[in-house]
């Protein structure tokens, strides 16, 4: 039997609603909380209050990544007169690292943050936070302008490794998302997290800040209607069709084009994802099932006997039809 | 006067530029020879021509019309006989043809006798191998890890590989092993398939130069080559042909004589010390009553070499360098693993690892890389003996229990630390075992490694072809979708395990295409996504789509 599109869809959202993790999330809540203080504690006067800027912060958030990111704005002297966007970051992975790395968790060096991962509780929850590392572009200038660059560890799309990352306004970056994504929580905001179940499921993909910034796109330069399988379809058409030259300018500074953090053949991938994902829905409409989820630890009620693909809820499957080698 | 004759002495009297002096003839055997003067740019030249039975055919690949003229052996392109290389059209039309080959000439005598032109390319010196009482030799080299200098000498090992025939000759194949370098042996760079062939003793010189008379011809005298070595050499080599020249079972030790190519590279040639003939004798002095060793004035009778190395060996073409550099783990090597194995081995890959618990049995002939002659036989056992016969490059491995033990540690509990660092060693982890507990626990494992799982569906109707992450759920969700018929699967007498229908072409075509995908994938830097191949037959033609997820 055919599969409705709609309905489906709307149960990936609804078992990857924040509340039904609400015991996770304040785990990460508490962690992020706990590093904040710490950081505050050690570099004192260096820094302004570090504050959230993942997708919690912007309302698009599911509950199988929380994606905490804790934005760390450092003076523009904090590590010296002449201290580089380097130091800084190394100094921040240096204080994490002690602090953390084989005591309670595995820190490591990311794209512009430093990840920490903490080891599993007696849940069996594995809590992550990131720290993005920024600094204020002229002294004292941070608090009025809400302005800071960020070091690029790992090549991060066309942006190379080394290289400074003008992430301008990232309050207004935030306020921007949140906004819309509040204002049209049955787009916006669905197409959002439903892209985000589908990037976490395949365990890879553009950053969260690109797929908000080419939704909200796609929802400014087309009209999008129907209900949420249309949506959803329209927006992957837009992308499969524009992502290549698309530009998406940071909301917090035009300059900044958030375009770039992906490289021509990750665009191309990222078509591609749309496009072969399209075709293989068209092709039979239980293939949206590959692509987009339910939390099999929340499924919703109808689901709840046939979870996911006959997967029992336990992890354990029923074995594939008869192949061959 | 045949009709045949008749035309020739016509149409070439009608190519411009192009006079009949010698009139041409036909012999009993149908070989029409004459000769003729052309004349391009202002130079007129003589030449020979002979055109045989095949003309305008090519025969084996070569003209089978003769243009020569001994006095232009120092030109490029023209061997020893006079005899003109010349690269022509085809053409099944005489006149047509003798159009053509009479401006390919005038085009040769333009590039390599006015303008005395000089290829890009290297060409070879032209050597003229001969047999030995009447078997053909052939030694192949490949590279060391040793640079050699001029007028350095010893003792080198080489292996025989093989006896065989082409045409009414017979051909020994050997292959050279190592050489000695005084205070070391520098091995060839063959895998340890070869390495271990039994050895027999040679020498080698290495020259400062080619050995060549005219620029391109091989030295016809052994005291051709008194300029080219010391006397070292030579009482080294008297001692080495009074050693082990009277009596070696294929007539003859090898002398290797190498010398550096313009590129840098080496390349040996082999002149045959001929058992029970002095190649080097030695006189004594009337003047100074010492003892000299000379060179003989005999001919030295060429054996042919080939450089064998990697880059020649798959020179024509290879897969990826992603996958030929890679370390490959193959589990599963029924029909679908067997024939990416060997595919992955003429691709050029040079680790591979093959695990399988089964027997290869004579019913697994007719559709995976086994052959009916080495019986019953470990899988693993025949295919890496299979594989290693088709590169010399190839180190394989090989494991009955692998699977066994993956499954043993996973399901025990046992630390899987050990099981991921083993498969984590691995680049490429193809699982064609269609085995689903093992696709689970490669899953579970979440490896490093890149994991490639290839199944067929029955009648071959499908190749599906799935990637981590997420392997056992993307497997369960693919094939349910695919709605495998299996109403109709191969139940011979006595089997307790039915198998699916298909042939070696079926199977081969799909699996063919896959590796085509995943290699243009990988060269290409594309993400390699899940995907099947789907054959379709219903239109009254046969094709196959290729659907990525």
């Amino acid at each position: 039997m055919a599969t409705d599109k709609n309905k489906y869809l709307e149960n990936v959202l609804e078992s990857h609603r924040i509340r039904k993790e609400q015991d996770l999330l304040n785990k990460h809540l508490a962690k992020r909380d706990a590093i904040k203080e710490e950081m505050e504690k050690h570099f004192a006067s260096l820094m302004y209050a570090p504050f959230n800027s993942g997708s919690l912060a912007k309302n698009t958030a599911v509950n199988t990544k929380f994606d905490i990111d804790l934005m760390a704005p450092f003076k523009k002297n904090a590590f010296g007169s002449s201290g580089t966007l380097k130091d800084m970051y190394e100094g921040v992975y240096k204080f994490l690292y002690d602090k953390y790395h084989g005591k309670e968790a595995t820190v490591r060096r990311q794209k512009v943050s430093i990840g920490i991962e903490f080891y599993p509780d007696a849940d069996g929850h594995i809590v992550k936070v990131d720290v993005v590392p920024g600094r204020e572009l002229n002294q004292d200038e941070f608090k009025d302008d809400k302005r800071l660059n960020l070091y690029v560890y790992e090549q991060f799309g066309k942006i190379e490794s080394g290289a400074e990352h003008l992430r301008s306004n990232i309050n207004a970056q935030i306020d921007h998302i949140k906004d819309r994504a509040t204002k049209e929580k049955d787009s916006i905001r669905k197409i959002i997290r439903l892209l985000k179940v589908w990037k976490i499921n395949k365990g890879f993909g553009p950053k969260s800040f690109f797929l908000e910034l080419v939704t909200i796109k796609a929802f400014d330069s087309l009209d999008i209607s129907g209900d949420l399988w249309d949506k959803l379809k329209t927006v992957m058409e837009y992308i499969r069709d524009k992502v290549k030259d698309v530009s998406l300018p940071d909301p917090g500074n035009s300059g900044n084009e958030v375009a770039d953090t992906l490289t021509d053949s990750e665009k191309a991938d990222l078509s591609n994802d749309m496009k072969y994902m399209l075709e293989r829905i068209e092709e039979n409409s239980d293939n949206i099932k590959l692509y987009f989820k339910v939390n099999p630890k929340h499924p919703v009620k109808e689901d709840a006997e046939e979870s996911t693909y006959k997967i029992k809820k336990d992890g354990v499957s029923v074995p594939p039809p008869v192949r061959f080698g | 006067m045949s009709e045949r004759l008749v035309k020739i002495q016509e149409y070439i009297s009608g190519v411009s530029g192009v006079s009949i002096t010698v009139p041409f003839t036909e012999s009993d055997l149908g070989l029409i020879t004459g000769n003729v003067t052309v004349t391009e740019s202002q130079v007129i030249l003589t030449f020979e021509v002979a055109i045989n039975l095949f003309y305008p055919f090519q025969l084996h690949g070569s003209e089978s019309i003769r243009f020569a003229n001994e006095e232009l052996v120092k030109y490029n392109h023209v061997m020893k006989d006079g005899l003109v290389c010349i690269h022509t059209l085809h053409s099944p039309d005489l006149e047509q043809k003798l159009r053509y080959d009479f401006d390919s000439l005038k085009q040769w005598i333009n590039k390599y006798y006015i303008n005395a032109e000089n290829d890009q390319h290297y060409e070879h010196i032209i050597v003229p191998s001969a047999a030995l009482k009447g078997i053909e030799s052939c030694y192949l080299f490949t590279d060391v890890d040793h640079t050699f200098k001029s007028g350095d000498f010893g003792f080198m090992e080489y292996s025989w590989l093989n006896l065989g025939a082409h045409e009414d000759k017979k051909i020994d194949t050997f292959i050279i092993q190592s050489f000695n370098t005084g205070n070391k042996n520098v091995s060839c760079k063959w895998s340890s398939y070869y390495t271990v062939l039994p050895k027999l003793p040679g020498i080698y010189v290495f020259l400062p130069g080619t050995p060549v008379a005219h620029k391109r011809f091989a030295i016809q005298k052994w005291f051709d080559l008194t300029p080219s070595v010391n006397l070292a050499f030579k009482n080294f080599f008297h001692q080495a042909q009074t050693k082990y020249g009277g009596n070696n079972q294929f007539n003859h030790i090898p002398l290797f004589i190498g010398y550096n190519l313009p590129n840098g590279e080496i390349h040996w040639q082999c002149a045959a010390i001929e058992n029970g003939i002095l190649s080097v004798y030695q006189t004594k002095s009337a003047v100074s009553k010492l003892i000299e060793k000379h060179f003989s004035d005999s001919d030295i009778v060429w054996l042919q070499t080939k450089n064998c190395s990697y880059n020649y060996y798959f020179g024509r073409g290879t897969l990826s360098e992603k996958f030929t550099n890679a370390k490959i783990l193959i589990i599963g090597i029924g029909a679908i693993g067997s024939n990416l194995a060997t595919t992955l081995v003429r691709g050029g890959c040079k680790r591979i690892f093959v695990a399988d618990y089964d027997l290869k049995e004579p019913e697994n002939v007719c559709r995976a890389e086994y052959n009916f002659s080495t019986g019953l036989n470990s899988k693993v056992l025949d295919l890496s003996r299979h594989l290693c016969e088709i590169s010399p490059f190839l180190e394989v491995k090989l494991h009955e229990q692998f699977t066994d033990h993956i499954k043993l540690i996973i399901n025990n509990s046992f630390d899987d630390k050990i099981v991921k660092n083993v498969l984590e060693k691995y680049d490429f982890i193809f699982d064609c075992s269609a085995d689903n507990d093992l696709t689970f626990v490669l899953d579970k494992l979440n490896l490093q490694t890149k994991i490639i799982n290839l199944s067929i569906t029955n009648h071959a109707k499908e190749l599906v072809c799935i990637t981590n992450p997420n392997l056992y759920e993307w497997l369960i969700n693919t094939f349910q979708k695919l709605n495998s018929d299996t109403s109709d699967l191969y139940n011979p007498t006595g089997c307790w395990s039915p198998t699916f229908k298909a042939s070696y072409n079926d199977i081969v075509t799909l699996v063919q295409y896959a590796i085509k995908h995943i290699n243009y994938t990988l060269n290409n830097n594309l993400s390699l996504r899940n995907f099947y191949l789907k054959t379709e037959s219903e239109s009254g033609e046969f094709n196959i789509k290729l659907n990525q997820f």
